[in-house]
């Protein structure tokens, strides 16, 4: 067989391997089409970030200015700022809200009857299926100066606290809520992967004499493990796109300087900049360039650990 | 030959008796205008009908929101898509884009000759208006108020508060700055709700905004965030007015001592007029019209058995301290305009702006009021009869969509939709008219220019304006750092932003467009 | 094979600790909705006087009543279904067949293909091209805008092509040597296995379909045509501006002291229930996987 198969000419083997795995090329290919047409033909549109918009012209046709917008979001009075926001307050937000689901899916794993389980499963996920404009409302209406916790601690004479007028207490809110109102959608994916685990193993291990907590470090962790890199590494990658509506139905002038991230900054500031398309597209593509940089540094310290990286 | 002739002065005689069929077609006019939908062109209903036969055209209305407004007219117009009409507020917002589509010639301009619509002309000559030429055209139609009379400003700059706890704590109406502040001290410290916990706010509103808008001119006339020029004839901005300094300290002291609501800076709209409404606020600074459902329905509902004449009062502006004047809101006559694509012909157009034309007439106005003359009402004399059984105004906007919708189309009318100043409350109504009617005499107008809306420069393109953002967070931070020292920041902040560049640019624009 | 006794093991400490932290996250998690819902019937009196509006103190079903009474909500809610039905449909299964392709190792080409399904990830088009090109594929103003753009996810497809990397080869060698061919390999072999993380992306493209409002509000202007989402926004932004909406006003007027927050989270209620029916059906396939003599280790 191999030598009939070195003998060939490598055109004949290509076509070859390309019959043997026909199947498989079909299987992939519709999802390639659609993506060429719905993302890759407007994506050729992202050299309007360097070029000078005119409609009449049309976006091949109008003038190049090179880096000019670029340099007018560099330019920015508070970009520097509102970027390490961002950075900030997405890495903190990792921290939090990356372990929460993996133990919430470990912490599911352990209840035994099934209904349970899958109540909690359920009721965990709901925070998700409301928009932050509402979720905004009911903190603010909780954390108010006379909403009710700060009359629950008037009552034990302890002094109020004013989360909103407080930067830094202003964040650690920001973490919190999203884990509150993702946590329990982002166990789904850990929960299924749970149970694809052979319950035999577990069976073995009672056997053995293993003790709840081994089991989860020796059984259930393991079968958790590259899930887990995988949403890390694509977490990682989304670092500079989320957050947008949070924080608007949030903030408020007076955190603004620890609050505001790039999108929230530019929405305020630059209205226009929603009709300038140029502008636009460059903050996209400046934002895309150093997710794509962060999701390689993530896939690299994956594959390090001996975990498969996305590609 | 001969027959050939005959049939054809047969047709010449016969053409007139042709059936409507043969007869122009109708033009289709696409008009994307807030909130209509496609239910509102309806043809049973009969105000459109008289439209369509009136200018034979046809309506065909596009969605937007005031949410999604400004996104969806802008990829229009980027994309080439645009309905004839569209409705968008690009003056003074976003004079950049603007400036493209006048250039590129994106929107049509007016006729030079608008004698033919005589009520556009007569907006158009007004003098704020008449400055959003551009090029020497207009390429739009400000969207100005149907009455002009500038009661809707004037009542922009009201104030409510509690009349009856000011008489249970036996205070008088404040006539200066200095009563007003003891005034609202004397409320909050006197726990005139009764329940024995000093938890009074003084002073809440819609926001933050409204709020510190009533407080300001008592101290400084020009309100912040405006433009002036000087007596060199060379702009600044209110940052840099005399007493602006001593204004915002004032609010700033307001709020550190309570007498503002803590919560001003961030809690949601509605969250001040509940305070109001369920004795927790005291004053409540607010425009005085359209306030049914903010203010009037809920105290007519919480307190069913109580008289609002005896529970809502109102202030009168506080008199300027350095110049004794009562300074109430000014603004333009028009908010945002109307566009008209570039690709309507020239027979297109003159169908739009005679629709558009009569859409801004008395005659219009009455039909929004009243109804179709001889179906719903009948003239006797000076009074207006209702034909209906009861005789009373029949529900106008049930019997014809059409007027949910494009009752606006031309000028903006909310109050005459319903009723008189847009309430159902007698009461409110009376506050407006006391109001104006003082107001308008014994008032003066906020110092402001507009002379710099429509100017654009590279550096104004550029500039980000933190003004607001930074003038809140020295006002309502709740710092007790010092306050000299944080107003400096701000100041330094401002600068470093590039503003003093950015106004000298405008500046120097404006006198080349002066022509000096 | 063990027979599994079913005997009562007695609650360890380890167990009530569990059930307590369990406990109170659900509290937690749950309130929001309570809230929205309690509201969604408060009397607009009662919730201003409460201080904290956090039992159901009083109902008045009045915004749900001018929610349903607007006709269009009916229309609405079969085009939701119909986007959420066909576009779930297509999506899992063009998503199951390119996350197994391009999990096979050997195939040609396949580092390519990678890349090309991660990019959309972090680079798009911004607004005007992607218009730009939905108009020239006639797309405006049509049913399919909602779904046909939105059928492939890179996100879900790199998380079920991880998945099936992790399913041990030897069951396909077996399979192949049996004669089947790639696609039934697929469907027959490894789908049934793999079906909690399958349920649980489907669940995924479920709710996000149901959720999507911005291509509706963009190329969609037929009324007739807008999804429930979209429906409800509108709605809501009409009683949100109700000083300047007429809309807005109409409602208001008839409604006479309507908390516009009561409607806003009467729309969520009735946008939200839809979904989380869909909930018990893919339930069961969370459960343990089918297994297949001792795979996975």
């Amino acid at each position: 067989m191999t030598t009939k198969a070195s003998a060939q000419p490598p055109l004949r083997r290509k076509f070859k391997r390309v019959w043997n795995y026909r199947y498989i090329l079909m299987m992939v290919l519709p999802v390639i089409a659609l993506l060429i047409v719905f993302s890759y033909v407007p994506m050729l549109g992202n050299v309007l970030a360097f070029k000078e918009f005119s409609i009449r012209r049309g976006i091949w046709n109008s003038d190049w200015v090179g880096l000019k917008y670029f340099r007018q979001l560099w330019g920015m009075p508070q970009f520097w700022s509102v970027f390490s926001n961002q950075l900030i307050i997405s890495f903190m937000k990792l921290m939090i809200g990356f372990p929460y689901p993996i133990v919430l899916a470990l912490l599911i794993n352990e209840v035994r009857s099934p209904k349970i389980r899958r109540s909690y499963q359920t009721a965990y996920t709901f925070p998700h299926f409301l928009s932050w404009i509402v979720i905004a409302g009911i903190i603010k209406g909780f954390l108010a100066d006379q909403g009710l916790v700060n009359q629950m601690l008037l009552a034990l004479n302890a002094s109020k606290h004013r989360i909103f007028n407080d930067g830094d207490q202003f964040r650690v809110m920001l973490y919190l809520t999203e884990v509150w109102k993702e946590g329990g959608w982002n166990s789904i994916l850990y929960l299924a992967t749970l149970s694809t685990i052979n319950p035999s193993l577990y069976e073995a291990a009672e056997i053995d004499g293993a003790g709840r907590w081994q089991k989860i470090l020796y059984i259930t962790w393991p079968g958790l493990y590259s899930t887990a890199a995988i949403l890390l590494i694509l977490s990682v990658g989304n670092v500079l796109s989320g957050g947008f509506d949070q924080i608007i139905n949030l903030y408020n002038s007076v955190v603004m300087q620890k609050a505001d991230i790039i999108d929230t900054y530019i929405y305020r500031t630059a209205i226009s900049a929603g009709s300038n398309y140029s502008f636009a597209t460059a903050v996209g593509l400046f934002k895309s360039v150093i997710n794509v940089a962060l999701l390689i540094i993530a896939n690299t310290a994956v594959r390090r650990m001996g975990q498969e990286g996305i590609l | 030959m001969k027959r050939l002739i005959a049939a054809l002065l047969l047709l010449a005689i016969l053409l007139p008796f042709m059936p409507a069929g043969l007869a122009e077609e109708p033009t289709t006019i696409s008009i994307a205008l807030w909130e209509v939908d496609p239910t509102f062109v309806d043809a049973n209903d009969a105000v459109y009908e008289f439209l369509c036969d009136k200018f034979n055209i046809r309506i065909d209305p596009i969605a937007m929101t005031w949410d999604d407004y400004t996104e969806k007219v802008n990829t229009w117009v980027a994309t080439d898509d645009m309905p004839d009409i569209f409705n968008i507020d690009m003056i003074g917002n976003n004079m950049k884009t603007l400036n493209m589509w006048v250039n590129e010639e994106l929107v049509k301009p007016l006729p030079e000759d608008m004698s033919a619509y005589p009520n556009l002309q007569k907006i158009l000559s007004l003098p704020d208006v008449s400055m959003t030429k551009m090029k020497d055209r207009f390429w739009s139609i400000p969207r100005c108020k149907a009455d002009l009379s500038g009661y809707g400003w004037v009542a922009q700059s009201g104030c409510y508060y509690r009349k009856d706890w000011a008489e249970q704590l036996g205070l008088e109406v404040p006539t200066n700055l200095d009563e007003f502040i003891e005034f609202a001290r004397a409320l909050v410290n006197g726990d005139p709700d009764g329940n024995g916990v000093n938890d009074t706010i003084g002073m809440t509103s819609f926001d933050a905004g409204f709020l510190v808008a009533y407080i300001w001119p008592a101290i400084e006339k020009m309100p912040f965030g405006t433009w002036q020029t000087d007596e060199n004839g060379d702009p600044y901005v209110a940052v840099n007015a005399e007493h602006t300094y001593e204004a915002a300290l004032l609010v700033r002291q307001l709020y550190n001592e309570g007498i503002i609501d803590p919560d001003i800076a961030f809690q949601d709209t509605d969250a001040g007029f509940n305070k109001f409404a369920s004795n927790k606020a005291a004053i409540l600074p607010f425009q005085l019209y359209q306030n049914d459902h903010y203010i009037f329905d809920k105290f007519s509902a919480l307190y069913p058995d109580k008289k609002l004449e005896d529970m809502i009062g109102y202030l009168l502006p506080i008199p300027n301290k350095y110049d004794g004047n009562y300074y109430y809101t000014n603004m333009t006559n028009y908010w945002s305009e109307m566009y008209i694509s570039y690709k309507v012909d020239d027979a297109k157009m003159e169908k739009i702006l005679q629709l558009v034309d009569y859409c801004a007439s008395e005659e219009y106005m009455d039909i929004i009021r009243f109804g179709l003359e001889g179906v719903d009402y009948r003239r006797e004399g000076d009074e207006i009869v209702f034909l209906t059984e009861d005789g009373q105004r029949p529900n106008l906007l049930q019997k014809y969509p059409f007027l949910n919708g494009f009752s606006f189309l031309s000028v903006w009318n909310e109050g005459q939709m319903f009723f008189d100043y847009a309430t159902n409350y007698p009461y409110s109504a009376e506050i407006i008219n006391e109001y104006f009617d003082w107001v308008s005499v014994n008032g003066k107008p906020k110092v402001v220019s507009y002379d710099y809306t429509m100017i654009q420069t590279p550096l104004r393109d550029m500039y980000v304006d933190q003004a607001q953002e930074l003038l809140y967070q020295f006002m309502f931070s709740g710092s007790q750092g010092d306050p000299e020292a944080e107003w400096q920041e701000l100041q330094d902040r401002l600068a470093a932003n590039g503003l003093y560049e950015m106004v000298e640019e405008v500046g120097q624009a404006a006198r080349e467009a002066r022509g000096e | 094979m063990t027979r599994k006794k079913r005997h009562r093991r007695r609650l360890t400490i380890g167990d009530w600790m569990i059930h307590s932290v369990l406990g109170l996250l659900f509290l937690i998690a749950v309130f929001p909705f309570y809230y929205v819902l309690i509201v969604s019937f408060a009397d607009p009196v009662v919730y201003i006087h409460k201080v904290a509006y956090i039992l159901p103190y009083s109902f008045d079903f009045q915004a749900y009543r001018m929610l349903v009474e607007d006709s269009m909500l009916g229309s609405s809610l079969k085009i939701s279904a119909f986007i959420t039905v066909v576009g779930t449909f297509i999506s899992i299964l063009l998503t199951l067949m390119a996350a197994y392709g391009l999990s096979k190792k050997g195939s040609p080409l396949r580092r390519f293909f990678m890349t090309l399904v991660l990019i959309p990830m972090f680079f798009w088009g911004q607004l005007i091209p992607y218009y730009l090109q939905i108009k020239s594929l006639g797309l405006i103003n049509k049913v399919w805008v909602m779904i046909l753009p939105l059928i492939v996810s890179p996100f879900y497809l790199v998380i079920l092509k991880n998945y099936f990397l992790s399913i041990p080869a030897s069951l396909e060698e077996s399979a192949k040597l049996d004669g089947a061919n790639d696609l039934r390999i697929l469907f027959q072999i490894i789908v049934p296995i793999s079906l909690p993380v399958i349920a649980s992306i489907t669940l995924f493209f479920a709710v996000d379909k149901w959720n999507e409002w911005w291509h509706a509000m963009l190329f969609v202007n037929d009324q007739k045509k807008w999804p429930l989402q979209m429906m409800l926004r509108d709605m809501l932004s009409s009683l949100t501006n109700s000083s300047i909406s007429a809309i807005g006003k109409l409602m208001a007027s008839k409604y006479k002291n309507m908390n516009p927050l009561s409607a806003r989270m009467a729309a969520i209620i009735l946008a939200t229930i839809p979904i989380l029916l869909v909930y018990p059906f893919l339930q069961r396939y969370f459960t343990k996987g089918i297994m297949i003599g001792s795979i996975k280790e």
